[in-house]
């Protein structure tokens, strides 16, 4: 248990756990319960990996955890090998649109593609690059020009929609790295990464006719999926977050529309036609559940996310797609801050100036200030926790006993964006019911 | 003529040139080419405001073709062709109320633009998809549009706002007189305070009007609350208006001859308006259909193709449209006879003049009217038709003053003097509030309602609705299914909300209620826009005979009437709307005044001195309650919203009142019975407004009213309606002069003995 934690590691875990956001690396060291979860999740990566496809919703109420679990899925696709993507839906980013912003989300998920050898986005270039050199070098082991093991090896792309472009695409790059043409090596990772607007522009500097654009999203999704492969990764993986993004669409078409779009993915993957390719979402229940706006009010699509009629009052089903997360209890909550404090003392717990009775006096006082709702909702107790850690440790003539009794503990409630003026103003200070207004 | 701009030698030289010299050189070499004589005061203190002023909102006030454009364009031009153009996106935002009239300014301001290469881009529903595509991808220099389009900005293109009006430098307002007093002026206003915080800067305002009576209250509607840096310049008085008044006289008797007949008015319409542009403007549509049809009766008579289509709100909209279309079609004339229907918002191209048929709702609706007509160097011309009855012995005191008449007289009065109705005081205006939440959600993507508030309410221009009453509004908007929360708190639009907003005519908010069709036991009596309070039970004049309200039908917009037996009561008891305060004052001073407008005829003339000799001869001139047949009747000449209040609160001390023209008939009551109950009045505390509101049957006037409920409607209402404490104050006003004249009679009557 006291196994040593890298001294980088270490502190991006604790400054993002003071700002209130999950943290990107070392998340294994602040994991706590799913154990089920987990070993669902590691089953698909495998699955994947073996060529396969899955799709997997992670719904959980806010605060429940499901950007970290997101996190700790990719955190674990990486390390078996795949390659990974991710992505917030948004307003401006959505699955389908015909004004550009599924490009967009293609982009941006692009521009997040992770391995394990560059975790922190950006990787794109260095999987064509990967590509290329295992083609080197089969090229050499067979004895046969690199062209022609590059062009049999993307020949498998031009079977899919979209793929003669794509691999045309690939071509390009390859003979600009033959003849150390920069500029149209960039090019062609700029076509990879959806960012030509027009196809004129693809045409002069690519002689291809076509361009990623809001259509053809899922598509490339696929072809990249595939390429990974080519490039002798075992798969991609693509992380969806904020999924009720498509629940506050205020316009029906719209809603409808990528609902359409995903339950085409979901067909795909759930019959198996999309290989090497694996979705996990994660989204609220409103998302699911609302009969209007949400997932349930496209039939089909709620139909192949049903729920197993069976597996009520405690029995679980993990085989469908839908994950629901647990909140965690008052014990998961008591051990993380175990493993908080782990982190904090980098495993010296026996010497630390906050013993377990202090942890479970925070809590008290945690119960005592907002209710029993705070270990649903983790954010706020944790980031109260290390900053307790951190006063102690710098202040070391102080006790656990006087502090505790200090921390300022609010209840967490989603935030809205206040890009609006500021509010001492217009005398905002004193609308009581407007701030918590219920229709 | 040479340049006399720079040559000539007027004392007031150096101050023309100083104005002149600021203009770009291609600009000036503009003027020279078009052989301006020399700028006009308001172009010269423009000029100098915008272009070396501190950058306060503007103010131009001047009549149609008082050269307030180029007041404003050459100095803006001016200022833009100097300045670097790399920032992306339009530098001046022009509204204006009509698309005919964009595309009118288009063309003149792209004239001079075109000299410093500034761009001009229009945008409204007739703009082809192409050249729309165009601004968009490079938005740069002018842009010209309506409320309604720029509205359609924030539900569609949201996410384009900032980079469109990131840099924007000037908003234009052009018409302000035509925005104020309605829905849409509060939706613009509204606009604009959200264009600014997307932007997250505030753009000079600068407002083009015609003559308003109130400087002040423009400025503060300009930027609200109240503006005081704002500067006004006003010009003088120098656009033409040619205005004339026909007077007619009903069922006069054969032989006479001394004035012409109302069966004449289409013999005169037809040879007036035949061969031209025209709308003919009536005030139901009644009047529309039968005038309509004798119109082309009198064409096919003469076999000559016809020119005279009707317009309102009850025709298919295929009919509307081709009226429409005839309008807008060059080469071949038309007259389109309508109810307000075209007096907002649509579109129907050039007009050269307008035809009132009786006296119009209110001064700012005629300016409306007028300002359709008389574009560029042409003057706008009104033609009123005004009908009175000939009264004899048996007729009441108010159909001898010819009233009709006596409105017209003083409307025109008034617009010729610059006045025109402020908005409504103290309105709430909850219809377009609804209608701005419900954009402000797509807008943003969903909101919370602590935001709305912030935005709409704490900042923006819905001031006067409480916290209390925008909780209210919200739940009801829940309960109607307009919004919806998510589980965050988030409100996003429910499904009445999409439906709304997914319709074509979301982004409108101005509308014309339908008429209400009138119906006795033996039939059909009529039909008439009423905006006045209809409360069962109550009573109502109409075609000369007094009618008990039995039921409203707002469905169908039908009253059922029963007949309620009655002395005497007046043929004519006003056209339905409600008549401001400032109108029924100058109606007073017309009758008590001796001169005689220019702009009357033969018979108009003699109608208004028979209407004065009655008014003396009655005593109007000194008192203010007449006893008449039985009956005590209130000339209070004051505004319906006054009025009504005062007929309201009558009614709660137990005494019924009629409601006719001008007066108030206070039903066999006596003089002293008046005079106690309007002292008691103006003594107790003010009753409950929304209990006087709650008995009113026709309350849905604005174009979302259907989906407020029943208190919020209450409420609305009774802040458009009634007013309480001037009601009060006009019974103390009563009271006082009452007991002053019989003191007077007292003094005279001891002096005797």
């Amino acid at each position: 248990m006291t196994k040593t934690i890298r001294p980088r590691t270490r502190d991006a875990i604790l400054q993002a756990l003071s700002a209130g956001v999950v943290p990107r690396a070392g998340i294994e060291h602040i994991q706590v319960g799913r154990l089920r979860e987990i070993q669902e999740m590691l089953k698909d990566i495998r699955r994947i990996a073996d060529g396969g496809a899955g799709i997997r919703f992670i719904i959980g109420e806010y605060g429940s955890g499901k950007t970290f679990f997101l996190n700790l899925v990719r955190e674990m696709a990486l390390s078996s090998k795949l390659v990974t993507m991710h992505a917030d839906l948004s307003a401006k980013r959505r699955l389908y649109s015909t004004r550009g912003q599924a490009q967009a989300l293609y982009s941006e998920l692009v521009r997040s593609m992770s391995t394990r050898s560059r975790p922190e986005g950006g990787a794109l270039p260095s999987i064509i690059e990967r590509f290329v050199s295992k083609s080197l070098a089969q090229a050499k082991s067979e004895d046969c020009s690199p062209s022609e093991v590059i062009m049999s090896r993307i020949e498998c792309l031009t079977d899919m929609v979209g793929g003669f472009d794509f691999a045309a695409v690939i071509g390009a790059y390859w003979e600009a790295y033959d003849s150390s043409d920069s500029q149209r090596k960039q090019n062609a990772i700029r076509w990879l990464r959806g960012e030509f607007s027009t196809k004129t522009e693809a045409r002069q500097c690519l002689g291809v006719r076509t361009i990623v654009t809001d259509s053809t999203f899922y598509d490339h999704l696929k072809l990249l999926a595939l390429f990974c492969q080519l490039a002798e990764y075992d798969g991609l993986l693509v992380c969806l977050d904020e999924l009720v993004s498509i629940y506050m669409l205020q316009n029906a078409q719209a809603r409808r529309g990528n609902y359409e779009e995903l339950l085409r993915i979901v067909n795909d993957s759930i019959q198996g036609s999309t290989t090497g390719l694996g979705l996990v979402l994660a989204g609220t229940p409103e998302f699911l559940q609302d009969h209007r706006r949400g997932i349930n009010s496209h039939e089909a699509l709620s139909s192949r996310l049903e729920g197993n009629a069976f597996a009520v009052d405690g029995l679980v089903d993990f085989s469908g797609p839908v994950i629901r997360l647990q909140n965690l209890t008052q014990e998961d909550l008591y051990v993380l801050l175990g493993k908080v404090r782990n982190v904090f003392y980098n495993g010296e717990t026996e010497s630390a100036p906050l013993p377990d009775k202090a942890i479970e006096s925070f809590m008290q006082h945690c119960l005592n200030r907002i209710g029993e709702a705070y270990f649903r909702t983790p954010r706020t107790t944790i980031r109260k926790f290390v900053q307790l850690l951190a006063v102690l440790d710098q202040n070391p003539a102080t006790t656990w006993e006087t502090l505790v009794h200090h921390a300022e503990v609010e209840i967490d409630t989603p935030v809205a964006r206040t890009e609006i003026v500021d509010e001492e103003e217009n005398g905002c200070s004193e609308d009581g019911e407007l701030a918590t207004f219920k229709l | 003529m040479a340049n006399l701009l720079r040559s000539s030698s007027e004392s007031s030289e150096g101050r023309v040139s100083q104005a002149f010299d600021l203009l770009h050189p291609k600009i000036q070499k503009w003027a020279w080419t078009n052989e301006w004589q020399k700028l006009r005061m308001i172009q010269e203190e423009a000029i100098l405001a915008i272009l070396s002023g501190p950058g306060e909102d503007l103010i131009l006030s001047a009549p149609t073709a008082g050269g307030k454009t180029e007041a404003v364009y050459m100095p803006i031009l001016t200022e833009l062709a100097a300045a670097a153009t790399d920032t992306v996106g339009f530098k001046v935002l022009y509204i204006s109320p009509l698309r005919a009239l964009i595309d009118d300014q288009f063309e003149r301001i792209s004239e001079i633009a075109n000299l410093v290469d500034v761009p001009v881009t229009r945008w409204h529903g007739d703009v082809s998809g192409a050249d729309k595509a165009r601004a968009l991808r490079s938005p740069a220099g002018i842009i010209l549009t309506t409320p309604e389009s720029l509205e359609a900005f924030f539900v569609l293109r949201r996410s384009h706002l900032p980079r469109l009006f990131g840099s924007l430098k000037y908003l234009i307002v052009d018409e302000l007189h035509a925005f104020m007093p309605s829905e849409r002026g509060r939706q613009l206003q509204s606009l604009m305070n959200r264009l600014d915080l997307v932007i997250g800067s505030s753009p000079r305002r600068i407002a083009l009007s015609a003559t308003i009576g109130d400087v002040r209250e423009a400025c503060a509607f300009l930027r609200p609350p109240s503006n005081e840096k704002a500067r006004a310049i006003v010009a003088e008085n120098i656009g033409e208006i040619r205005i004339a008044v026909h007077g007619f006289v009903s069922d006069l008797p054969e032989g006479e001859s001394s004035v012409t007949r109302s069966e004449d008015i289409p013999e005169v319409l037809y040879s007036k308006l035949r061969g031209g542009n025209n709308l003919v403007f009536a005030n139901t549509r009644q009047g529309v259909e039968s005038l309509s049809d004798t119109l082309r009766r009198l064409c096919e008579k003469r076999n000559v193709p016809n020119e005279f289509y009707p317009h309102h709100g009850s025709l298919s909209k295929d009919l509307r449209k081709h009226a429409e279309a005839m309008l807008k079609k060059q080469g071949s004339p038309a007259t389109v006879i309508c109810t307000s229907t075209l007096e907002l918002g649509i579109d129907v191209g050039h007009i050269e003049s307008i035809a009132q048929m009786g006296s119009p709702p209110s001064v700012s609706s005629v300016s409306q009217r007028l300002g359709r007509s008389g574009r560029r160097d042409n003057p706008s011309i009104l033609r009123y038709f005004v009908t009175e009855e000939m009264p004899d012995q048996e007729s009441h005191l108010e159909d001898h003053l010819h009233l009709k008449l006596i409105e017209v007289i003083a409307q025109t009065e008034l617009l010729l003097a610059g006045w025109c109705e402020s908005p409504e005081t103290g309105a709430l205006h909850l219809s377009t509030l609804l209608h701005q939440i419900l954009s402000l959600i797509c807008e943003r993507g969903g909101i919370t309602a602590k935001e709305i508030w912030t935005v709409l309410c704490s900042a923006g221009p819905f001031r006067n609705v409480s916290q209390d009453l925008l909780v209210a509004l919200l739940r009801q908007m829940g309960a109607g299914e307009l919004i919806e929360q998510a589980p965050s708190g988030i409100l996003l639009l429910g499904r009445q909300g999409e439906r709304l907003q997914s319709g074509r005519d979301f982004y409108a908010v101005f509308f014309t209620p339908d008429e209400f069709t009138l119906i006795s036991p033996a039939g059909s009596l009529g039909s008439l826009p009423i905006r006045y309070p209809l409360i069962p039970g109550q009573h109502l004049i109409f075609g000369g005979t007094r009618w008990l309200v039995e039921s409203v039908d707002l469905h169908r917009r039908v009253v059922m009437l029963h007949p309620s037996p009655a002395g005497k009561v007046p043929k004519f008891a006003g056209g339905g709307w409600l008549v401001g305060d400032e109108v029924r004052k100058r109606m007073r001073q017309v009758l008590l005044g001796e001169d005689v407008p220019r702009y009357l005829d033969a018979c108009a003339r003699q109608l208004l001195s028979s209407g004065r000799r009655a008014f003396q001869d009655a005593g109007l001139h000194e008192a203010s309650l007449i006893e008449w047949g039985g009956d005590t009747c209130l000339f209070c000449w004051r505004g319906d919203r006054i009025r009504f209040t005062l007929k309201a609160l009558l009614s709660g001390e137990g005494l019924q009142s009629d409601a006719m023209a001008v007066a108030l008939n206070c039903r066999g009551s006596s003089k002293i019975d008046l005079i106690g109950a309007l002292e008691a009045i103006s003594s107790k505390s003010a009753p409950n407004v929304l209990e006087l509101a709650s008995k009113v049957s026709n309350k849905e006037n604005a174009k979302y009213d259907g989906f407020l409920g029943k208190e919020l409607l209450d409420a609305e209402y009774a802040s458009r309606v009634f007013e309480i404490e001037g009601a009060k104050q006009e019974a103390g006003k009563h009271v006082r002069s009452e007991s002053e004249r019989s003191d007077v009679c007292l003094d005279s009557s001891g002096e005797k003995q």
